[in-house]
């Protein structure tokens, strides 16, 4: 794979069609440009900002620095927002949707999102005008957006790089009411500043009676339990949320290590299940190893210590988000993305090390990777979880060293779960050999 | 119910035989401390449910007037009921001016658990039904106001309240500020999830969910909070007044009949719709909301939409027409 600077050089290749976008050049209609600013100057130009330089995040704190110069100078420009794009009022648009070229097999062709492009250069301004036109004619109430959109529009537009486009995930999603797509942006704006709440900090040092192997042994016979009883993947999330945060605050003795477990799932089958399994479900899968009495009494010591949190973020709400951000997603991605992160819940330096949207997005890259996906890592993947290859290097590798490892391992619950044709056998498929060699 | 022998199920130290003895560390740390203690004392009874009770108390180290919701534990040996710890876990991250504080929780003779909450004067049915119903168009625009922005907050934080009606919206009599209640039902939101069909109460309940749908987002909200609306303005539940044999009959007699193309995916929804009942004409939201601005009226046919997909968001209801002179009083 080319290096990042080398990446960026290349056109990006749209439906098998190379277009050049925001070239520097003279001569070129700008005003598509104007209310962000006009950041890119000529190529090697003093002047101008070097759009092949890697964004840093100097370079990136100097974009926005040059777009807020600029959008000050164009104030006069009024804008308007639309399915989050900011158009020039005159119909001239920064980031108008273009759909992008269908591309696939001839029998089952793929429907892309649509793209949002930074800067049509080659398009006319009467197209441009009548695309705003037209954008601007749909539901003024489906697409108003408070002036804070226009401004996260703008400094999205300047962050990002200049002629690598951005897939709008949630093009798709407009009309689908079950989506909530206009929220969409606020929710996970929202989860990725409450997820330090759902984190734990390195919790072994405190408990005298176990250790992070146990915790291995607890979660990968809780991985069995949830995939018996058929639960929902986010109630296994919530579960392992629930007991890390339970033991980074109590001090437990082994012989309740598995009771801490089966009460924990019972929280999180009775937040996110519409029919929760009862008590006794948990009593006799655990052998009868405790008395429904013992669960109830641990069940009110977890809410009690935990004070009632149980609405946090987990690695589970990011990876939904970023699978979908990794375009054109399908049925084996989708799986290997969530084996590779069940893995990583397995194990304890992960858990503690890393937050829960950096596990997410490391367990994307790290599929992509295994699974050869080019490139490895996209402005859309970038765009959407925040996060750069090199933030997910650590924690890809470790994943890819874990998928390496499991088929050896004496906790084989992700393993065997993955080897499962249903969930595309994804465990099966060879790990990506280095990560490090990857890039 | 899970007796069958199986390599994995047992008790944990048969799990742990598996492996070989892990070293053990023996550091400790200090507990962090629970949630701070309140003492109350139960002045009167404010109300009585399928749940419980709601009790009017003193907070002995404030001297705060407060609400303790008491809910008795019906399956004592099934734990906590799922509808509590949602609430609570729900209430513990929704900080809003219009979403009502919960303060404190605790249990009862391993009977009854506790929820405190800060106290309200009333709530909008008692408003509507003994103080005559807010007559002044003012107070109407800056109540709707109040829950919409209450609703909005909620969907940006992906939470359905999914039970919004009168009896669940609180009122602080002084300062005229609404706050949402009862978060019972609420749940999570994810738009590829089946939720449960029997909620909400049917005067307020969403035709998608009243057509037997366990696949429903915000839009249930919004049709609650319609309904709420146009009670606020004729002062009884809507669909109350129209004559009918249940409340699908009177959406659909005031709102028409839906079609496959006034609502696609209904007749996959409901098969039988044309047995279920005959075809309406609609006699439309004015004939029986009369006192209501032509504003108004627009933004409450938004939110009375019968395609979920169409009808208007709280986000967006906000931004209405109708409210551009809203006043906080």
């Amino acid at each position: 794979m080319a290096s990042r600077l080398e990446q960026q050089q290349q056109p990006t290749n749209v439906g098998g069609e190379n277009k050049q976008k925001n070239m520097g050049g003279e001569g070129r209609n700008r005003r598509v440009l104007q209310d962000i600013g006009n950041l890119v100057g000529k190529q090697g130009h003093g002047n101008g900002i070097n759009v092949s330089k890697p964004v840093t995040r100097n370079f990136r704190a100097q974009l926005l620095a040059n777009a807020q110069a600029a959008t000050e100078k164009n104030k006069k420009s009024s804008t308007e927002v639309n399915n989050g794009a900011v158009v020039a009022t005159d119909g001239v648009g920064v980031g108008n949707f273009v759909p992008a070229r269908k591309v696939g097999a001839a029998k089952k062709p793929k429907e892309e999102p649509e793209v949002i492009v930074i800067s049509s250069d080659d398009e006319s301004d009467e197209k441009q005008a009548v695309k705003g036109k037209k954008a601007r004619e749909k539901s003024a109430m489906k697409n108003a957006k408070a002036f804070s959109s226009v401004l996260s529009a703008r400094s999205k537009a300047a962050c990002g790089l200049p002629r690598d486009f951005v897939m709008n995930i949630d093009a798709t999603d407009m009309d689908n009411e079950l989506a909530a797509a206009e929220y969409i942006d606020d929710i996970y704006k929202f989860y990725k500043e409450t997820e330090e709440d759902g984190c734990v900090h390195d919790y072994m040092g405190s408990q005298p009676d176990i250790n992070a192997k146990m915790r291995s042994i607890l979660v990968d016979w809780l991985i069995e339990v949830h995939r018996k009883f058929e639960l929902m993947p986010e109630t296994l999330y919530l579960t392992l949320n629930i007991v890390d945060r339970f033991l980074s605050v109590k001090a437990v003795p082994r012989r309740e290590l598995q009771l801490v477990g089966i009460s924990s799932m019972l929280i999180a089958s009775k937040y996110e299940e519409i029919w929760a399994p009862e008590v006794n479900d948990f009593v006799c899968i655990s052998d009868n190893a405790y008395v429904s009495e013992q669960v109830l009494m641990m069940e009110k010591t977890i809410l009690r210590k935990l004070e009632w949190y149980l609405t946090v973020p987990t690695p589970y709400h990011f990876l939904v988000r970023y699978t979908k951000a990794s375009t054109p997603s399908d049925k084996e991605m989708e799986n290997m993305v969530f084996f590779l992160a069940e893995l990583g819940l397995m194990h304890y330096p992960t858990v503690i090390l890393y937050r829960p949207s950096l596990i997410a997005a490391s367990a994307v890259f790290a599929a992509r990777c295994t699974l050869g996906r080019s490139p490895f890592w996209t402005n859309t993947l970038m765009h959407y979880t925040g996060y750069s290859e090199e933030q997910l290097r650590d924690c890809a590798k470790i994943m890819a060293n874990l998928h390496a490892a499991a088929p050896g391992s004496k906790l084989r619950a992700v393993y065997k779960k993955f080897s499962n044709s249903d969930l595309s056998a994804v465990a099966l498929l060879s790990p990506a050999k280095d990560l490090s060699a990857l890039s | 119910m899970w007796n069958e022998e199986s390599d994995w199920i047992g008790s944990f130290d048969a799990l742990l035989a598996r492996l070989a003895e892990c070293s053990m560390c023996s550091r400790r740390s200090g507990e962090r401390p629970g949630a701070a203690q309140m003492d109350v004392k139960i002045l009167d009874v404010a109300a009585e449910g399928g749940y419980g009770r709601v009790f009017r108390c003193l907070d002995v180290h404030t001297g705060a007037l407060v609400a303790m919701k008491q809910i008795t534990m019906v399956r004592l040996s099934q734990g906590i009921p799922a509808q509590i710890i949602r609430e609570v876990s729900l209430l513990r991250e929704l900080h809003h001016a219009n979403i009502v504080k919960l303060l404190r929780v605790g249990f009862t003779e391993n009977r009854y658990v506790n929820l405190v909450f800060e106290h309200l004067d009333y709530d909008l049915h008692q408003f509507i039904v003994n103080r005559g119903y807010p007559k002044d168009a003012t107070t109407v625009k800056s109540f709707m106001f109040q829950i919409l922005s209450a609703v909005a907050y909620c969907h940006s934080r992906k939470v359905l309240h999914r039970d919004l009606k009168p009896s669940n919206v609180l009122i602080n009599h002084s300062k005229r500020l609404i706050k949402l209640a009862d978060f019972g039902l609420a749940r999570e939101f994810a738009d590829d999830f089946l939720y449960t069909e029997k909620l909400g109460t049917s005067w307020y309940r969403a035709p998608e969910i009243l057509c037997h749908s366990r696949q429903y987002s915000t839009q249930v909200d919004l049709w609650s909070v319609g309904c709420i609306f146009a009670e606020m303005v004729i002062g009884q539940p809507l669909f109350q007044v129209i004559n009918c044999r249940d409340e699908l009959e009177g959406i659909f007699k005031l709102l028409g009949t839906p079609t496959e193309e006034t609502w696609p995916g209904i007749t996959k929804l409901m098969p039988n719709l044309h047995i279920y009942c005959s075809k309406f004409d609609p006699l439309g939201l004015e004939t029986f909301v009369t006192d209501l601005e032509p504003s108004g009226l627009n933004l409450l046919s938004m939110m009375l939409c019968l395609d979920p997909s169409k009808r208007i968001s709280a986000e967006a209801s906000l931004k209405h027409a109708y409210f551009t002179d809203v006043n906080w009083i």
